[in-house]
């Protein structure tokens, strides 16, 4: 299995001319094994969306490195790299189904018109949309629509799966559901998944492992090993350990959040 | 706004308009304004129709459309190029927004006489001010699309390895069409008015001529039916291009703002 990650020593300041610089985050390093579910919880504006953006190689972080299976891959997007961002990210000029062929389409590799369709109903299978392959966007909810995303990003068959608090504008119910799909996709994929959140129930009941990042500059405070095994369901949050390991996070990210409300305040 | 109710707002506009052009049939029938200064709308009609069926009047129709169309053409290109390269240089933006949002303070109609002196006195100063008219409209809108484009969109497209090329063709063009239809709609209806109005100035050829022409020649028959015309064709156009708009974009409840 591949999709091993290595973070080293990545940190990101901002600068801009006339205003002191920002220290967003670092110097951080972590790792995800091939085939892990790791989450990184955090309070808000602790730089937890700009660490995902820079280890997706959407941003440039102002020094460290980013490895996938040993290659360098800061500063560039990687073709095995997947992410599924919090806003609403499907193209509304396109149908459903148009949308999830999009990367397979117009992205690097060329990919054959009978196997996009081929890819592209399996693809609609797993996240349960079939019927509604010929609708556009603004006919979905905005669960379905996070469906689209998660798609779209799945046919492209990611080593690496980033997930920038995906089911944050959600309802409770339609979270809980789409994490049972999450788990279950990644079961099927392979693939190892990085999820933000800042729900530590999300982050406990998803992940093999949860990271705490502290608040700005956001540094690595916490790290919690789960112990679920593979075949997770949803209903692990009735697990004996499962209050024990979200208290055990809270006490943790509990000062950080105090900390992050005075200073931004 | 549902269908009733848009078919009740059409029902009373309809009513708006037939009862002011029926006021102004009176008005005019029982002599209260003399014929110089107006004529009836059954009258403007009449005329109308009967000026085209004359072929002198049907070239200076087809030149004053052959020049909003070479005009509207030339606009938008010119304009969404500019939008863009506003759009991706942001130094160009800094400097050249202000001069294209205060644009149409500038009245463009001066720089007429400047403009023949350059081309001479043909087509060429009609379709530049039908151009100059037009053109901010469009570059204004393409830089307004592409600037409320969602960043999410732009990162995703990164993320699945979409080329330039492609970006531009299959993300940023979908992405800003409702504010390109907007500008087209403003383009097309300055482009007209930029080519008339040259047209009233100094050509000798055209609509617009042909309007000056018969309002110099106290010939207010044919002059209202011109106007009338003209307000025919800019009405259709629009609602022509209402009508592309409305089925281009049905599904896009989220972008299809004006």
């Amino acid at each position: 299995m591949a999709g091993h990650l290595a973070v080293k020593e990545l940190r990101l300041i901002y600068s801009s001319e006339g205003q002191a610089d920002v220290h967003a985050f670092g110097p951080l390093s972590f790792s995800v094994a091939p085939g892990e579910f790791v989450s990184i919880v955090g309070p808000s504006g602790c730089g937890k969306s700009s660490l995902l953006e820079c280890v997706s190689g959407l941003m440039r972080p102002s020094s460290g490195e980013v490895y996938l299976d040993g290659q360098l891959i800061v500063d560039q997007v990687h073709p095995d790299v997947g992410m599924v961002f919090q806003q609403d990210a499907s193209f509304p000029w396109l149908t459903v189904a148009d949308n999830i062929a999009f990367g397979l389409r117009y992205g690097r590799d060329h990919v054959p018109a009978k196997k996009i369709r081929f890819l592209v109903e399996e693809a609609l299978e797993q996240v349960g949309l079939t019927e509604f392959a010929n609708h556009y966007p603004s006919q979905l909810s905005g669960g379905m629509r996070q469906r689209v995303s998660m798609a779209r990003t799945l046919v492209m068959r990611p080593q690496l799966l980033l997930l920038d608090e995906p089911f944050a504008s959600l309802d409770l119910q339609t979270r809980l559901l789409m994490g049972e799909e999450l788990l279950q996709l990644w079961r099927q994929s392979g693939a190892s998944v990085l999820l933000i959140t800042h729900s530590l129930e999300e982050a406990v009941m998803l992940s093999d492992r949860v990271l705490v990042m502290s608040a700005r500059p956001g540094l690595l405070r916490h790290e919690l090993v789960t112990g679920w095994s593979r075949d997770r369901h949803t209903d692990i949050t009735t697990h004996p350990d499962f209050s024990a390991h979200v208290n055990a996070l809270w006490a943790v990210l509990r000062d950080e959040a105090i900390t992050a409300m005075r200073t931004q305040a | 706004m549902s269908a009733r109710s848009s078919l009740s707002y059409d029902g009373i506009r309809l009513l708006l308009i037939s009862s002011f052009l029926f006021l102004l049939e009176l008005v005019c029938q029982l002599g209260w304004v003399q014929s110089q200064v107006m004529v009836p709308p059954t009258v403007m009609v009449h005329t109308l129709w009967k000026l085209l069926h004359s072929d002198a009047m049907v070239a200076d129709i087809a030149v004053t459309f052959g020049a909003a169309f070479q005009a509207l053409v030339i606009a938008v290109v010119l304009g969404m190029v500019l939008g863009w390269l506003m759009h991706r240089w942001s130094r160009l933006r800094d400097v050249v927004y202000p001069v294209m949002s205060s644009w149409y303070s500038i009245p463009v109609f001066a720089l007429y006489p400047m403009l023949i002196a350059f081309m001479g006195l043909n087509q060429r100063p009609v379709i530049a001010i039908g151009v100059l008219m037009a053109f901010a409209a469009m570059a204004l809108n393409t830089l307004r699309g592409l600037q409320s484009i969602p960043t999410v969109l732009n990162k995703s497209a990164r993320i699945m390895g979409v080329s330039h090329f492609s970006f531009l063709l299959r993300v940023q063009l979908p992405a800003i069409l409702p504010s390109l239809m907007t500008g087209f709609k403003m383009a097309a209806t300055y482009a007209f008015i930029g080519v008339i109005m040259a047209e009233f100035i100094l050509s000798p050829r055209g609509l617009g001529h042909a309007i000056s022409f018969a309002y110099n020649d106290f010939d207010t028959r044919t002059m209202y039916a011109l106007m009338l015309l003209v307000i025919l064709v800019s009405a259709s156009v629009q609602w022509v291009l209402i009508q592309i708009e409305r089925r281009v974009l049905a599904h896009r409840a989220t972008l299809g703002s004006v």
